[in-house]
C-alpha cells in the first residue's frame, strides 16, 4: 500500500510539471498580453492612453522576455509558493486565491455532498425498482437537471426569485455581515445565499451519478451471488447494502477525483452568472485581461485539486475493491 | 466646522433643493471599473464642468491668469484646502505631480493631453498657493483640458504620503519594493499612489484624498462590497453653507458584471445609476418595474453623435482595395447603399435619425449638410456610380469582381460583448450591400483583436461608436486623422507622430492641412478663434467623407430612486465631461 | 431491425465456457429483442429518429430562411394556426396590431381578429437543394404572400423566425455531439482498453496522460485555443475544431471507465478460462472482454453526447464557440441569456427545451439500449 502511495506521488510531480507548463503555453495563445489588454481597457472606457506607457509596462513586467525565461522565472516561484503577482489586481496572487479557495471549497464541497446524498439513494431505488414508476420519475427529474445549461439555470432561477419574491440572487454573503465575526445571523445569512449556487451546480452533475449508481448496481444485482444470497434468505436491505452497493461504487469513487476540478471549471460560468466569490470568476478574470500570473496561479491551484483528488479517489479504489487491490500489488 | 472648510470654499447650488445629512447610496461597481469610481467621486481637478457642460468653472483652483499668446498661466489654488487626513493642499503637491510624475520618463502613469510632451512644460512655485506653468508652444485648450476628466490627474498626489514610495525622496524607495514582492518602486507606488484612471487608484485606503468620500473598504477582486465614507475635509459647501457631502456613505455592491446588477437595479437595491445597467434593450423592462422597484428613470443625452460609424481602410494592404477605398465615390456610394431606415426600425425599434460622421444637433458646430449628406437610400445611384469606378462585372452571384478578378468582398471584424447591436446592423448591412454587389463578410471575434488589428492596420474596414458629437474638439478624430482610432487611415496618424516610423504612410494634402488646422487651433487662445478653425476642419471632412455614419445615437437613462434627491431631469453623457460628476454626487441626498 | 440473418452475425466462440448464456443469439440481437420490451428507450428512439429528420429536411420544412429578418416584427409573440376557417380546411393564421412605445423603445403586439394571413402547405419557395443535391422549390408550410408575418415560435431580437432558426439549429446542434462522442469513443475504447488489459508500465503511462488532459481546466482550455483559431477560418472549419475540441476532453472519461472495467474483469473466471482455452489476446478483448463491458460503455456514451451538447452550449455562451451567422442551439441561446428575454419573449427560451428534449430522449435511449445489451439478465 504506502509503495503504491509513493509509486503515484512521484508520477504526480511529473504530471503537476508537465501540467504547468501546458497551462502556460496555453496562457501564451491568445495574441497581445497584458500591457496591450490593459491599453485596450483604459481606452475602452473612453479615456486616452500614452503609446509609450505600454512599453512601460512592458519593460516592468519584463513582457518582452523570451517564453521560457518567464515560464523558468515563474515556475521557480510556483515551487517555492509564490504564485506570483497578479498585474490586473496590483496583489500576490497567493492573497487573492488563499481568500477566494475557502470559498471555493465551501460552495464546491457541499454541492459534491449534496450530489452524494441525493444521487446516491435514488440510483440505488432506481437499480432495484427497475422499470418502476418511481425508477422513471427519478430518471427524467435528474436528467433535466442536466439538460438544462447550468448559465440558464441559474438566470431562471434567478429571474423567478426576482419576479416571485423579490429577492436578488448572487454573492455569498448581505452587506451588513461582511468582515463581521461569526453569528447565527452571519450564518443563516450564508446559507440563505449557499442554497441556489449548490442547487444549480448539484443539478448538472446529478444525473450522471445517479446513472452510473443505478448502471452499476443493475450490473451487480444480475450476478450469481446475489442470487445465491437471497436464496440463502439473507434479509433484502442487507444484502444490498453488503455487497453490491459496495461493489457498485468503486466506478463511482473513481470520479471522485476528477469530479471536484471539473466542478470548479465548469461551475466558473455558473459563478459568474451568480457573482460568487469563488476562484473561477478569478481565473476567467486573468484569461480575460491576460493577466499570466493571476491566471496561471488559479490553474496550479486547480492543478493540485485535481492531483489531489485523483490521488484519494485512488487510494479509496484501492481499499474499497479487492480485485484492483490484487491487479496491482 | 471652520477648521476643516478652507477659507473660500466652492459653494455648490443644489439642482432643486437643499439636503438633510445622513444615509447611505447603494449603487451597483462592476469588478475593475475604476472608471465608474472615476466619474462619481473622482472628478475633483482644478476646474470643473457645471452641469450643463458649457462653462468652466473653478474647482481645487481659485482663478487663473493667462498671457496674450496662452503660453504662460498663473493659478491661485484656494486656501485652506485639506486633504483627509488633514494635512494642506499645496502647490507643493501640484509641482510633485508635474515634476516627480508627469515629468518623470520612469513613471508608469498616462501624461493627459496637456502635458503631451512632458519637455515643453515647466512649472514654477510662487508660494503656497500660487504656481505658474511655462509653456514651450502656446495651448489654447490648457484650461479646457484641465477641466476635463484628464485634469483630475494633476490634484490627485498628497506629496507628504506619496514621495515616501518615490527615489528622489526616499533613497530606500527600491529596497522597499524588493521587500514587498515588487520589480521596483513604480510598482509599489502603483499600489500606493496609483493614478486617475484604474480601479487600483482607490485600493489604498490610507492614501490622502480630496473628494467627498473615502474608501473604507477597497474594491478589491475579492470584496462583495465597497464601502466610501465621508470626508470631514471636503472642500464645498450648499448654498446655506452646510459643508458637503449630505450622504455619509457610499455602498457599491460588487459584481462581474452579471444579471444581478440589471436585477438589483429593478428590485430597488440601487439608488442612483447609469453605468453597466443601462443598455437599451432593457428600458422597457425598467419602466414596467419602476413602481415595484420605487425607481424612476431620467435622460442622459450621449456626447456620441452615432451608433455605428463604418469606415473603409484607406490604408489597407491590398493594393486593389485600397484604391477602391480611396475613392469618395465608392465610399458614397457605399452610403446610399445603406438603407438607415430598415437599420433604424429593425434595430432601434424606430428611434433614431439619419446621420453621418457629423457633430450632434444640440453642438454649436452642428452643419445639416455634413450630417445628413448622402444618407438617401439610393440604391439604382449608388449601383451605378460603382459601375462607374469600373466595378461593373459580376460574379456568378451577382457581386461585383473588382479590377484583378476577385469577388470584391471586405471584411469586417466586431464584438458582440459591449455592443451587440453592432452585430446586428452588420448583418443588415450585409445584405443591403449584397443588393449593391458588394460582399461584406462580418467576423465576431474577441475586442482586443478588433483592437489590435486596427493598431496594426490589419483591418479592411471597421465599425465604431461615435465619438466627439457634443465634444468636438476634445475627440475630433472622426472627422479628421487625430488618434489611432481614425481608422480609416492608422498608418496616417503614426506618420504624424513620426514620419520615419516603421508602418507610417505619409497623409495626401487634405489630411494634412486638417491636421495643421488643428495645430493651429490648439495654439490660438480664444474659443472664438478656435471653433473658427474646428469648423474649417469639419468642411474638409465633408469633402472627403472619410467616415460613414448610420443614425443618431439616442438618449440615454440612470435608474434613480424616488427618495433620492438633486438628480437632475436630464445630463450630457461623455467621458471628457464624466457623467455624473459634474453634477456634483456630493449634494445629492436621500430622504427616507 | 429486429430480423438480423444469422448469415451476417459472428459466430458464438465455442471456447467460451461462462459466456453470455447461449441461446444461437448474439449479444446484439438480444439487444435489440430486449429494446423492443423497453417503452420509454422505444419513445425516446422515435422522438430521437424525428430530431435527426428534421435536422436532415432542415431546408424543407423551417418555413423561412432562419436569417431573414423583417424589422416591423422585432420580438412578436408566437402565432397560433388554425387549421380551418369555419369549417373549410384553410389554414391561417391571425395578424398582429403593433404599437410602437417610442420612450420604453418597445413594440406591443396584439392579436388582429380581422386579418387573417393565409397559410399554404408545400408553400412555393425560392429555389434550394434538400441536403445539398435535391433540388425543390416548395416548403413544407409558409404563408401565401412570403412577406406576411408568419411566427408560430415567435420572433427574435430582428424579427427572424424562430421555428426557422430552432429547426436550423438542430442540425449543426444534434451532429456536433454525434461526432464528437463518435471520435473521443473511438479513441477511449482503444486507449482505455489497452491501459487495463496491457497493465503494468503501459497503463501508468497512459493514466499519467489521462490525468494529465484531465487536470487541464476545460475553460482556459477553450478560451487559449478559441483565441488562438485564425480569425479567416470558415465556419465549417470552426464547426470541426470545436468538435475535435469536444473530442478531446470527452475520450478521458471513456477510457478511464474502459479501464477500470477491464481490470476488474481480467480476474473473471471466464476470461482466465478462455485463456487457458489458447484463445488470443485480440480475441479475448474482442470476443469476451468487450461484450461484457459494453454496457458500461454505452451508459457513459449515451450521456456524454448530451454533454457534448451542452458544452457546445456553454462554449456560445462564453462566446468562444460557434458564432452567428451559424445557427445552433447554443448560438440562439446565447442571444436570449438576458433578462429582457427572459421577461419578456420566454420563447427564445426555445432552444433551451429543444436541448432538453433531445438530451432526454438520448439519456433513456442510451439506458434502453445499456439495459438491452447487458448480456447476464
Amino acid at each position: 500500500m504506502i509503495g503504491y502511495i509513493l509509486r503515484r506521488v512521484c508520477a504526480m510531480a511529473l504530471t503537476f510539471w508537465a501540467m504547468t507548463f501546458v497551462a502556460f503555453l496555453i496562457m501564451e495563445l491568445p495574441p497581445g498580453d497584458f500591457a496591450t489588454t490593459r491599453v485596450s481597457e483604459v481606452s475602452a472606457a473612453g479615456a486616452k492612453i500614452d503609446p509609450a506607457m505600454v512599453e512601460r509596462l512592458r519593460e516592468m513586467y519584463h513582457l518582452d522576455a523570451p517564453l521560457l525565461e518567464r515560464y523558468a522565472v515563474w515556475f521557480g516561484g510556483v515551487l517555492r509558493g509564490d504564485l506570483g503577482y497578479s498585474l490586473a489586481y496590483n496583489t500576490p496572487v497567493n492573497q487573492l486565491v488563499a481568500s477566494q479557495l475557502p470559498n471555493t471549497l465551501l460552495v464546491e464541497g457541499l454541492t459534491l455532498l449534496f450530489m452524494y446524498a441525493v444521487a446516491i439513494p435514488i440510483g440505488i431505488y432506481s437499480a432495484v425498482r427497475q422499470y418502476s414508476a418511481g425508477d422513471y420519475v427519478a430518471s427524467i427529474i435528474g436528467f433535466i437537471g442536466v439538460a438544462v445549461p447550468s448559465f440558464l439555470f441559474a438566470l431562471l432561477l434567478m429571474w423567478v426569485a426576482y419576479s416571485s419574491f423579490g429577492v436578488v440572487l448572487g454573492g455569498l454573503q448581505s452587506q451588513e455581515y461582511q468582515g463581521a465575526a461569526w453569528s447565527w445571523g452571519k450564518f443563516s445569512d450564508l446559507a440563505a445565499h449557499l442554497w441556489a449556487p449548490i442547487l444549480v451546480g448539484g443539478a448538472a452533475g446529478m444525473a450522471s451519478l445517479i446513472r452510473v449508481t443505478r448502471a452499476n448496481l443493475l450490473d451487480e444485482l444480475d450476478k450469481p451471488y446475489v442470487t445465491t444470497a437471497r436464496a440463502k434468505g439473507l434479509p433484502e436491505w442487507r444484502l444490498l447494502l453488503k455487497y453490491p452497493v459496495r461493489m457498485a461504487m468503486s466506478p463511482l469513487v473513481s470520479s471522485i477525483g476528477w469530479l471536484l476540478p471539473s466542478l470548479i471549471s465548469s461551475a466558473t460560468v455558473v459563478a459568474i452568472v451568480l457573482n460568487m466569490p469563488t476562484l473561477g470568476p478569478l481565473l476567467l478574470t486573468g484569461l480575460l485581461v491576460q493577466d499570466m500570473f493571476l491566471a496561471g496561479g488559479v490553474l496550479v491551484v486547480m492543478a493540485i485539486l485535481t492531483l489531489i483528488g485523483t490521488l484519494i479517489s485512488d487510494v479509496v479504489l484501492f481499499w474499497l475493491d479487492p480485485r484492483v487491490r490484487v491487479s496491482a500489488a | 466646522m471652520a477648521d476643516r472648510l478652507p477659507a473660500n470654499p466652492r459653494v455648490i447650488t443644489p439642482v432643486e433643493s437643499i439636503g438633510t445629512y445622513g444615509g447611505d447610496l447603494n449603487l451597483a461597481l462592476r469588478r475593475g471599473d475604476g472608471t465608474h469610481l472615476l466619474r462619481l467621486v473622482g472628478y475633483e481637478g482644478l476646474f470643473s464642468w457645471d452641469l450643463g457642460w458649457k462653462e468652466m468653472l473653478p474647482n481645487l483652483a481659485e482663478s487663473y491668469e493667462v498671457n496674450e499668446d496662452a503660453t504662460e498661466y498663473t493659478f491661485t489654488l484656494r486656501k485652506g484646502v485639506k486633504w483627509s487626513d488633514g494635512s494642506p493642499f499645496t502647490t507643493a503637491d501640484i509641482a510633485f505631480a508635474y515634476n516627480d510624475l508627469l515629468k518623470n520618463p520612469d513613471w508608469l502613469g498616462a501624461r493627459p493631453d496637456y502635458i503631451a510632451v512632458p519637455d515643453d512644460t515647466t512649472i514654477e512655485v510662487v508660494d503656497d498657493f500660487t504656481y505658474k506653468v511655462k509653456l514651450a508652444k502656446p495651448n489654447g485648450l490648457y484650461i479646457f483640458q484641465l477641466t476635463n476628466v484628464d485634469g483630475t490627474q494633476l490634484a490627485l498626489f498628497n506629496k507628504a504620503y506619496c514621495s515616501q514610495f518615490h527615489p528622489t525622496y526616499n533613497p530606500n524607495a527600491n529596497a522597499d519594493a524588493v521587500a514587498a514582492g515588487l520589480a521596483d518602486w513604480r510598482a509599489l507606488f502603483e499600489q500606493k499612489c496609483a493614478e486617475m484612471g484604474g480601479e487600483q487608484r482607490w485600493m489604498n485606503p490610507e492614501r490622502p484624498v480630496l473628494e467627498a468620500w473615502m474608501v473604507e473598504t477597497p474594491p478589491t477582486a475579492t470584496a462583495e462590497f465597497s464601502i466610501f465614507t465621508r470626508n470631514p475635509y471636503y472642500f464645498k459647501v450648499d448654498t446655506e453653507g452646510n459643508q458637503l457631502p449630505y450622504l455619509d456613505r457610499l455602498n457599491f455592491a460588487m459584481s462581474n458584471a452579471g444579471p444581478d446588477m440589471i436585477l438589483r437595479a429593478m428590485n430597488g437595491q440601487v439608488d442612483f445609476q447609469d453605468r453597466n445597467i443601462n443598455p437599451a434593450s432593457q428600458k422597457p423592462l425598467y419602466l414596467e418595474n419602476a413602481e415595484k422597484g420605487g425607481y424612476h428613470l431620467v435622460d442622459e443625452v450621449p456626447s456620441n453623435m452615432n451608433v455605428m460609424l463604418v469606415m473603409f481602410n484607406q490604408t489597407v494592404s491590398d493594393p486593389v482595395l485600397q484604391e477602391i477605398f480611396s475613392k469618395k465615390d465608392f465610399r458614397v456610394a457605399m452610403s446610399l447603399a445603406t438603407d438607415r431606415q430598415e437599420i433604424i426600425d429593425t434595430v432601434y425599434v424606430g428611434q433614431g435619425q439619419f446621420h453621418q460622421a457629423a457633430p450632434r444637433p444640440e453642438s454649436k458646430f452642428y452643419d445639416e449638410s455634413l450630417a445628413t449628406q448622402f444618407t438617401e437610400y439610393d440604391l439604382d445611384k449608388a449601383n451605378s456610380m460603382l459601375d462607374a469606378l469600373g466595378l461593373e462585372k459580376r460574379d456568378g452571384e451577382g457581386y461585383r469582381l473588382r479590377s484583378d478578378g476577385k469577388r470584391l468582398s471586405i471584411n469586417v471584424e466586431t464584438f458582440d460583448t459591449a455592443r451587440p447591436d453592432w452585430v446586428d446592423n452588420l448583418e443588415l448591412l450585409k445584405a443591403q450591400w449584397q443588393k449593391a454587389g458588394v460582399e461584406l463578410l462580418v467576423k465576431v471575434v474577441d475586442r482586443n483583436l478588433v483592437d489590435e488589428h486596427r493598431r496594426a492596420n490589419l483591418h479592411e474596414m471597421h465599425v465604431w461608436g461615435g465619438d466627439g458629437g457634443l465634444d468636438v474638439v476634445a475627440a475630433p478624430h472622426y472627422y479628421m486623422v487625430a488618434s489611432d482610432e481614425s481608422a480609416f487611415g492608422v498608418p496616417w496618424y503614426y506618420w504624424f507622430n513620426d514620419n520615419a516610423a516603421p508602418g507610417a504612410v505619409e497623409p495626401p494634402d487634405s489630411v494634412k492641412k486638417q491636421r495643421e488646422l488643428y495645430d493651429q487651433l490648439v495654439q490660438t487662445p480664444t474659443t472664438e478663434g478656435q471653433d473658427a478653425l474646428m469648423k474649417q476642419i469639419l468642411e474638409i471632412s465633408k469633402d472627403d467623407f472619410y467616415v460613414m455614419g448610420i443614425s443618431l445615437t439616442g438618449k440615454g437613462y440612470a435608474v434613480v430612486k424616488n427618495n433620492v434627491h438633486n438628480v437632475p431631469p436630464s445630463q450630457p453623457a461623455a467621458y471628457t465631461y464624466p457623467t455624473p460628476g459634474p453634477m456634483q454626487m456630493a449634494q445629492i441626498w436621500k430622504s427616507e | 431491425m429486429t430480423q438480423i440473418s444469422d448469415v451476417s452475425a459472428p459466430k458464438v466462440a465455442p471456447g467460451a465456457i461462462k459466456a453470455p448464456p447461449d441461446s444461437g443469439e448474439t449479444p446484439f440481437r438480444l439487444m435489440w429483442r430486449k429494446l423492443r420490451r423497453h417503452r420509454l428507450a422505444q419513445i425516446s428512439g422515435v422522438i430521437l429518429i424525428l430530431l435527426y429528420a428534421i435536422a436532415l429536411l432542415a431546408d424543407f420544412l423551417a418555413p423561412r430562411d432562419p436569417n431573414a429578418y423583417i424589422g416591423r416584427f422585432t420580438y412578436a409573440p408566437p402565432q397560433q394556426l388554425h387549421l380551418f376557417d369555419g369549417v373549410t380546411f384553410a389554414p391561417f393564421v391571425y395578424d398582429y396590431k403593433v404599437t410602437v412605445d417610442p420612450d420604453a423603445l418597445k413594440r406591443s403586439f396584439e392579436v388582429n381578429p380581422d386579418k387573417k394571413i393565409p397559410v399554404h402547405f408545400f408553400v412555393a419557395s425560392e429555389p434550394y437543394k434538400l441536403l445539398g443535391f435535391i433540388p425543390l422549390q416548395h416548403r413544407f408550410i409558409g404563408p401565401a404572400d412570403p412577406e406576411s408575418p408568419f411566427y408560430l415560435f415567435g420572433a427574435d431580437r430582428l424579427g427572424r423566425d424562430m421555428l426557422s432558426r430552432l429547426i436550423h439549429g438542430a442540425r449543426i446542434s444534434l451532429s456536433i455531439g454525434l461526432s464528437g462522442v463518435m471520435l473521443s469513443l473511438l479513441i477511449g475504447v482503444i486507449v482505455g482498453g489497452i491501459s487495463g488489459y496491457v497493465g503494468g508500465r503501459t497503463d501508468m503511462i497512459i493514466q499519467r496522460i489521462i490525468e494529465f488532459i484531465w487536470s487541464l481546466p476545460q475553460i482556459p482550455l477553450w478560451l487559449g485555443l478559441a483565441a488562438a483559431m485564425p480569425r479567416d477560418w470558415t465556419s465549417l472549419q470552426a464547426y470541426f475544431v470545436i468538435t475535435i475540441i469536444l473530442a478531446l476532453i470527452g475520450w478521458t472519461e471513456l477510457a478511464r471507465v474502459v479501464r477500470g472495467r477491464v481490470l476488474a474483469l481480467k480476474t473473471e473466471d471466464f476470461v482466465a478460462a478462455a485463456r487457458l482455452d489458447g484463445a488470443s489476446e485480440l480475441r479475448i478483448i474482442l470476443r469476451h472482454i468487450v461484450p461484457s463491458f459494453m454496457s458500461h460503455i454505452i451508459a457513459v456514451a449515451t450521456l456524454a453526447i448530451p454533454a457534448m451538447i451542452l458544452a457546445e452550449t456553454t462554449l456560445s455562451y462564453l462566446g468562444l464557440g460557434l458564432q452567428a451567422p451559424i445557427v445552433s442551439w447554443g448560438v440562439l441561446l446565447r442571444e436570449a441569456q438576458n433578462i429582457r428575454s427572459i421577461a419578456s419573449a420566454p420563447w427564445l427560451l426555445a432552444p433551451g427545451f429543444a436541448v432538453i428534449l433531445a438530451v432526454l430522449a438520448l439519456n433513456f435511449f442510451g439506458d434502453g439500449l445499456r439495459d438491452a445489451a447487458d448480456p447476464y439478465s
